[in-house]
């Protein structure tokens, strides 16, 4: 495969490529996929090791599905964020089984300039915002608002229609507007 | 006084542009682990069985007979063996058929004409 090549590769192609045996096709889909499926999780779960876990998993499966692809049906990355909300699901229904659900919150001591700290404040402070919304609107509003995709997609990847979609967003936005409304003060803005 | 939708919006997308930004980096380890299950997921092509293109069950059979056109021909000689072993006997067709014909000779007027003792 010609390296100056690849960035007009298909995700298909890439697929049917990794499925005869190309190694620089799994290198490509990895470079492509794995960051947005680690930022999901990540916000997901809120657990470095266990969204690494997670897009191991998710990346793994779609290794093993690779000589069944069925070619434009649906797209690698939607086919991926979908495994990887369902294997969150998964995680977060055994940590309410085992008690594990308070995570806890995420603490960034790393020295940076006045307005970086500011802005990883705000993030740390979203992420615990997050985690206090129901399974559902979390994912809808981190695909909606942070990983930026299309409500038809983020129906496909969650199996609902797109107004339940719409739905999840609103209620989700509502949700994290109350939460940090209350600690604006603490994440230094002004009212 | 309430803030608008638009400011409750500008408040919380304030906050999404910070989580974008701050997008946990992929690290090596995992990387290499995902490239690792990629190369033992992969199967080598000396592993993939060669798919068998050869006749089904039914062309086997088949061609044990000789072909579609030897079975087309046998099927045919045995539908005809049981629709004649339906019927009474051979003679008995013969015979019916010579009836038929002799009162068909004498309605027309024709049982005079070729009488085989004056030939």
């Amino acid at each position: 495969m010609a390296f100056d090549a690849t960035n007009e590769i298909s995700d298909d192609a890439l697929m049917v490529l990794y499925a005869n045996g190309d190694e620089q096709a799994a290198h490509l889909l990895a470079s492509r996929h794995v960051s947005r499926v680690l930022a999901l999780a990540y916000r997901m779960l809120n657990d470095r090791t266990e969204a690494d876990d997670v897009a191991q998993d998710a990346m793994l499966r779609l290794w093993k599905i690779a000589p069944k692809w069925r070619q434009g049906e649906a797209k690698v990355s939607t086919w991926l964020y979908r495994v990887a909300s369902n294997l969150c699901t998964d995680r977060l229904r055994k940590r309410r089984g085992t008690g594990l659900d308070d995570v806890p919150e995420v603490e960034d001591d790393a020295p940076s300039v006045e307005a970086d700290i500011m802005a990883r404040d705000r993030a740390t402070a979203l992420r615990n915002a997050l985690q206090q919304l129901p399974e559902r609107q979390r994912l809808a509003v981190t695909l909606r608002h942070i990983e930026e995709l299309a409500n038809p997609e983020i129906a496909e990847i969650m199996g609902i229609s797109v107004e339940a979609v719409e739905s999840l967003t609103a209620r989700g936005k509502r949700g994290l507007a109350e939460i940090l409304s209350d600690q604006k003060s603490k994440i230094g803005l002004a009212t | 006084m309430k803030p608008s939708q638009n400011e409750k919006d500008a408040f919380l997308n304030d906050f999404f542009d910070a989580e974008k930004s701050a997008s946990p980096i992929v690290g090596d380890e995992l990387i290499n682990a995902i490239l690792d299950d990629a190369k033992t997921a992969q199967l080598p092509k000396s592993a993939i069985a060669p798919t068998i293109d050869g006749p089904n069950i039914w062309e086997q059979i088949a061609n044990a007979f000789g072909g579609w056109r030897v079975a087309a021909a046998l099927a045919t000689c045995v539908c005809m063996g049981v629709g004649l072993g339906y019927t009474s006997s051979i003679s008995e067709v013969i015979g019916t058929d010579y009836a038929v014909a002799g009162e068909e000779e004498f309605e027309l007027g024709l049982s005079g004409l070729f009488d085989v003792a004056e030939l």
